[in-house]
């Protein structure tokens, strides 16, 4: 197993060293890629990600990150978007779940789900266009992505051991 | 379900789901909103899974006002990993669990919590 181990800036230098050795403790045999992506890496070299950072992504299993700084320049490439489209990341996961002591807005802790989101069209497809008296953006749906989003949701469950 | 009567329902009858389906931006507001009944965005983890990939994050910025504060909540990373552990087929990822139920319980908290700093 092949983990890439991206801090990226700010928080994210902090949380994920903290997180690594909780994941260190299960003694398992990962071998940690360490990468520098993101707003600093930028700052020091003009790329916020190159494509043989991709590459090193994709020679990878899985990617744990913690967090990057965004700014407004049209030469700053997304990291985030970036990997997400290069790796088609199609199933963000939420879990909703307390925390032991933590009270949230509704004061209640009876919860326990995941909300599971379609993560590469609708309306965030990028296909828009800005004009003087419209704007609009396409909304697209695929029966791919609905596919494999409602079979990714349907599999959860099972494995949730929900009817 | 319609989108404006799921996040009434969300709010209101949070007990009744399991798991929930949904489009790119119904899911990015209902997904935040969500996070308001565990407490805040600072404390959960997410997933972006792929048919060969899986990418883990905190929910969260990289918040530089904070920054080398030693004051940042490290949970929701630590949630990512029992993401990472529960993805893998690792079946010990439940004891996350139990050790962050542990500090919570203990007072052992970062002051978003009402801790106090790490140094």
């Amino acid at each position: 197993m092949k983990l890439a181990v991206i801090e990226g800036d700010g928080i994210g230098r902090e949380v994920i060293p903290a997180a690594v050795k909780v994941l260190d403790a299960f003694g398992l045999d990962f071998e940690k890629v360490p990468l520098e992506l993101g707003y600093t890496r930028w700052e020091r070299t003009g790329t916020a990600i190159s494509s043989s950072d991709i590459e090193t992504i994709k020679g990878c299993d899985a990617i744990l990150f913690g967090a990057v700084t965004t700014v407004q320049d049209p030469n700053y490439k997304s990291v985030l978007l970036t990997i997400r489209k290069e790796l088609d990341l199609y199933a963000n996961i939420r879990p909703v779940k307390p925390l032991p002591g933590i009270i949230g807005v509704t004061g209640r802790s009876d919860f326990d789900f995941i909300l599971v989101r379609e993560n590469t069209e609708g309306l965030y497809s990028g296909i828009e266009e800005i004009g003087p008296d419209l704007c609009w953006t396409k909304r697209v749906v695929t029966r791919k992505g609905s596919e494999r989003i409602a079979e990714y949701a349907c599999k959860l469950a099972k494995k949730e051991g929900i009817n | 379900m319609l989108v404006d009567s799921m996040a009434y329902s969300l709010m209101m009858h949070p007990e009744k789901y399991d798991v929930v389906v949904t489009t790119n931006l119904f899911g990015d507001i209902l997904s935040d909103m969500c996070a308001a009944l565990v407490g805040s965005l600072g404390l959960v983890p997410s997933a972006n899974i792929g048919e060969k990939y899986a990418f883990f994050e905190p929910v969260h910025g990289s918040a530089p006002d904070i920054a080398g504060k030693g004051i940042a909540n490290p949970l929701a990373a630590i949630l990512c990993v029992k993401m990472l552990l529960e993805w893998m087929g690792e079946q010990r990822y439940p004891v996350i669990d139990e050790a962050i139920a542990h500090v919570l319980l203990k007072k052992i908290i970062t002051p978003d919590l009402g801790g106090r700093p790490a140094h």
